[in-house]
């Protein structure tokens, strides 16, 4: 009923309402966008450490072990000595421990030394085991599983044969290329850092550092492959140990005893705990950026007052026309409320649907720049709390026009002055 | 038998604190009555229309239309007894211009469930009647084109304007100058057409105007300022 004439009413004046319901929409879009880039970075995070109950490393911060271990980010200052990753693998707390050696590199990824059994214990997403796509974990010494990004990126398949560079800088210049190693194995994609990991066993890390001292070869300590496979390859250094517990209630023990551990300074780490105060650190910007977004919302709100307001002006005429023939006030004002929300409504869910475009389209930007892997573009429930406080807020948005409108035809009586 | 449709009692308004605009001791009109109401411009015609149809409350005094006291009727209940029984026309731009020649001419009943009843009754269908109206007012071939009220000349547009005020058959018709937007030619075939309308529905007529020639169409013509004590007179 009166309904229909808003509409109508609304439709008439289309053109100018479209551009309300753009500034709404891109703040919306905004929003969202942020939102969603946050939650996602978050589970990206968490997603990488799902199955890992500590993560053992030399002593140092908390947040910089996690950061270099799992997520490449920053070197170690300091590795650890492979007897007490031995004692923590021994411990009978401890279902399970692989090592983690990491320093150098290929074509910009980071090679990581680990064992073949890692691949049965790393977990990520929801308890997800680590699949392959093709072929299977390493079993010879020069033998390599690459991640999904690696093999798509540098298009490698089971066979291909690759050297690693010493180093982790994307132009190094000491190449390990004595002792190239045939891909065995890549790996499903995982939305984690595996992705973007080349992993070869430990005693290959070793092996391939045999003849080096201080990051350079040793003229003339050349062993030929066959020498080097008959040597007895014992790592004597790490970088880290990731952990998982028989039970979770032993890793608070276990992580104590660690971090008071008197024959080398070590430090247990609580990937969760580490990464609260990661998300401590960012709070701050992620604060600032939700402000940011909320303040063009506010101005989106401001320019449909402003169109609202400025429309009553020509719109005076339709209002005492609707008051001759027995509109009510409430009838007025519900009427700008109407508009107010209808307008919210359509810009929030262009905003959403813009936003859905944005993450589809500029997802794999980010997974390929940031290792961002933007999960699903889909509504979250925590979505929904943002989406109708911006229509609630639409709405109230008319009461002010209406209220204005109210008036005009209360001091108008029946003839529209100007 | 001659009810009473209309009665002021030392009605008073002033737009501004002391300067009154309005300020009659006492006006009937008779239901069915045809009445064109003068005045020069400025005299107080259209807020008197306004006091009429409960838009605007008088400051003393009491307005009785169709036996209902006006000033004492709620906010809301004003409103709909507006809607119930006053179909008014403007001077001009009457109709929204969005809407349908017929949805104009039908929006009338949306705001009065007795209108729509009456309407319905008559004609069965809401559509029925506006169609029937606007057909008898001489808008056939602009109803069957579906032409917008923009394209319509202003003569047209106020016949359109009667259509809404007589649908649903409303008890009384007030318009405020409808005329000074025509010719004389069309003003004279318009003011016929009111009136026979306004028969047919028997309904009692308050048109305002300032246009002499007017006269000799109705009943009975009030100069304003015989029965208004306030306003300025010799401004004109
Ligand atoms: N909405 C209003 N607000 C303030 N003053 C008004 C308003 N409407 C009319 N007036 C004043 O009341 C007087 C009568 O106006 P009006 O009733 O419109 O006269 P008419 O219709 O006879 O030309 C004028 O002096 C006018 O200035
Ligand atoms: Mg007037």
């Amino acid at each position: 009923m009166l309904l229909s004439v808003a509409l109508a009413s609304s439709w008439a004046r289309r053109h100018t309402l479209l551009f309300i319901v753009l500034t709404i929409a891109f703040s919306v879009m905004l929003l969202l966008s942020v939102e969603k880039i946050r939650e996602e970075v978050r589970d990206s995070f968490n997603r990488s450490v799902s199955g890992t109950d500590l993560i053992v490393g030399a002593r140092g911060g908390e947040l910089q072990l996690i950061l270099y271990s799992i997520f490449h980010i920053g070197q170690a200052s300091n590795n650890m000595s492979w007897t007490s990753f031995e004692l923590i693998k021994n411990n009978k707390q401890v279902a399970w421990a692989e090592p983690i050696s990491l320093g150098d590199s290929h074509k910009g990824f980071r090679v990581v030394g680990t064992s073949a059994s890692f691949f049965e214990h790393y977990r990520t997403g929801l308890q997800k085991k680590l699949l392959f796509q093709q072929g299977k974990g390493f079993s010879d010494l020069f033998d390599t599983v690459v991640g999904a990004d690696v093999a798509r990126q540098l298009g490698y398949q089971v066979g291909s044969r690759i050297t690693l560079s010493h180093g982790v800088g994307k132009t190094s210049f000491s190449e390990h290329d004595d002792r190239p190693f045939s891909v065995i194995g890549i790996l499903q994609p995982t939305g984690t850092p595996v992705d973007q990991s080349v992993f070869v066993s430990s005693q290959a890390i070793e092996a391939i550092h045999d003849g080096w001292q201080a990051g350079s070869r040793i003229r003339g300590q050349q062993l030929s492959e066959g020498e080097i496979r008959k040597k007895i390859l014992q790592p004597k250094e790490l970088t880290a140990v990731l952990v998982g517990m028989k039970s979770k209630l032993g890793t608070f023990h276990l992580q104590r005893q660690i971090n008071n551990y008197k024959a080398e300074p070590l430090q247990a780490v609580l990937p969760g705990v580490a990464l609260q105060q990661l998300w401590q650190l960012i709070r701050v910007a992620e604060n600032a950026l939700l402000l940011v977004s909320a303040c063009v919302v506010l101005a989106g709100f401001i320019g449909m007052l402003a169109v609202l307001l400025t429309s009553l002006g020509t719109r005076r005429k339709e209002m005492a026309i609707l008051r001759s023939i027995g509109a009510t006030p409430w009838h007025i004002i519900s009427l700008l409320v109407f508009e107010s929300t209808l307008v919210s409504l359509v810009g929030t869910i262009t905003g959403m649907l813009l936003s859905f475009g944005l993450l589809m389209f500029a997802g794999p930007l980010f997974e390929l720049h940031f290792g961002l892997f933007i999960q699903s573009a889909g509504l979250s429930l925590e979505d929904l709390p943002i989406l109708l406080g911006v229509i609630f807020a639409g709405a109230l948005t008319g009461l002010w026009p209406g209220y204005r409108a109210y008036q005009m035809t209360a001091a108008d009586g029946l003839t529209v002055r100007y | 038998m001659s009810m009473v449709a209309v009665t002021l009692e030392q009605v008073k308004y002033s737009w501004k604190k002391g300067v009154p605009t309005i300020d009659i001791p006492k006006c009937d009109i008779k239901e069915g009555e045809k009445v064109l109401i003068q005045g020069p411009s400025g005299s107080g015609k259209s807020t008197l229309l306004s006091l009429l149809t409960g838009l605007l409350i008088p400051d003393s005094g009491t307005i009785s239309v169709m036996g209902h006291d006006v000033t004492l009727l709620s906010p809301s209940k004003r409103d709909g007894f507006r809607a119930d029984h006053i179909g008014f026309i403007f001077q001009q731009f009457n109709l929204l211009p969005y809407l349908s020649l017929k949805d104009n001419v039908m929006l009338a009943c949306r705001f009065s469930p007795a209108r729509m009843q009456r309407a319905l009754l008559q004609y069965v269908s809401m559509e029925n009647a506006a169609e029937h109206l606007l057909i008898k007012l001489g808008l056939e071939q602009q109803l069957r084109q579906n032409v917008t009220v923009s394209e319509l000349s202003i003569g047209q547009q106020q016949r359109v304007a009667v259509a809404r005020a007589l649908i649903g058959s409303p008890e009384v018709l007030i318009a405020d100058e409808p005329t000074s937007a025509l010719d004389a030619a069309s003003r004279d075939a318009f003011i016929k057409l009111l009136l026979t309308e306004t028969s047919q529905h028997n309904s009692t007529l308050l048109l305002v105007s300032h246009d002499e020639t007017l006269k000799h169409y109705f009943d009975r013509t009030i100069l304003l300022k015989n029965i208004n004590n306030a306003g300025v007179y010799d401004a004109a």
